[in-house]
């Protein structure tokens, strides 16, 4: 490659090759950013107006989204899997990392009877009640 | 390269030709940019009650105070047998004046919702909840009436 470039640009002795060991650096330390940030996490699919809270936490970043719409559909993995689907996949995953939050969206619009349900339906998978999130904006920040 | 060039015996050397490599790390570069998801979440704790036999249940309602959350927006204190339509904003001094009338470090509050209530609402009053100082919200459904 550099002999190539070295016998195109002839025309005097003193010609500089591009030192391309920096970008190739750079390239590296992201490669190494993005691989140890990424997650994996199946988002639920659909676009839900959250509620807001002045007292939202941070939660973890490694979870199990479940979404749950203005007409009270729950969906997990782009899929609407319904109250009586979500706890076979719930389940599948917390046998793999028995620690995993499950954090619900939900609509604004949504019902408090369908999200008691699915919280009790997520409890049936064995998830521990600490692990249990309603996801949020968070106000005036 | 020209070092080596300099350092090496004959003419042949051949340098290792590392433009592949570079090629490879792009491409996992590119993957892990695309798969990435960025989830940042915040959010509340939800939780509801773990069932329990109906007679210790009658007991734990006695002499505390409940919110019930109503389909039609109301937000109503159950204290005893009294109940009173405080709204939204009285929440948070409702709660308060429990808390000090309790005086325990471990603030636990049953907050009742009709199945048809909604989210918002409820996220909003838990809220407050937090702000006047219950550590434990619990989230209970309750039948019309």
């Amino acid at each position: 490659m550099m002999q190539n470039k070295k016998s195109m640009s002839a025309t005097d002795g003193s010609n500089e090759d591009i030192n391309i060991s920096p970008l190739i650096d750079m390239v590296f330390i992201l490669l190494i950013f993005f691989i140890v940030t990424t997650v994996f996490v199946e988002e639920p699919g659909v676009d839900v107006v959250k509620p807001i809270a002045y007292n939202a936490e941070d939660l973890p970043k490694n979870v199990v989204l479940i979404g749950v719409t203005d007409k009270n559909e729950v969906y997990y993995g782009g899929d609407p899997v319904g109250l009586n689907g979500i706890r076979t996949h719930v389940r599948r995953v917390i046998k793999e990392n028995k620690d995993m939050p499950v954090i619900i969206q939900a609509d604004r619009m949504a019902h408090t009877g369908t999200i008691a349900r699915l919280i009790d339906e997520v409890k049936l998978a064995e998830v521990p009640t600490g692990n249990i999130h309603l996801s949020t904006l968070r106000a005036g920040r | 390269m020209r070092r080596k060039k300099s350092f090496g015996q004959g003419e042949d050397v051949t340098n290792i030709n590392i433009s592949p490599l570079i090629d490879m790390v792009f491409i996992l570069l590119i993957f892990f940019i695309v798969t990435t998801v960025f989830v940042e979440e915040k959010g509340l704790g939800a939780q509801t009650p773990d069932p329990v036999p109906p007679i210790e249940q009658e007991e734990d309602d006695q002499d505390k105070l409940s919110l019930l959350i109503k389909k039609t927006g109301q937000v109503i204190a159950q204290f005893g047998a009294k109940s009173t339509d405080i709204g939204l904003g009285g929440v948070r001094g409702r709660v308060q004046q429990e808390k000090n009338r309790l005086n325990e470090d471990d603030f636990s509050l049953l907050v009742n919702v009709e199945p048809d209530s909604l989210v918002d609402l409820y996220v909003q009053v838990h809220d407050m909840c937090i702000l006047a100082g219950a550590n434990t919200i619990t989230m209970k459904v309750v039948d019309k009436e």
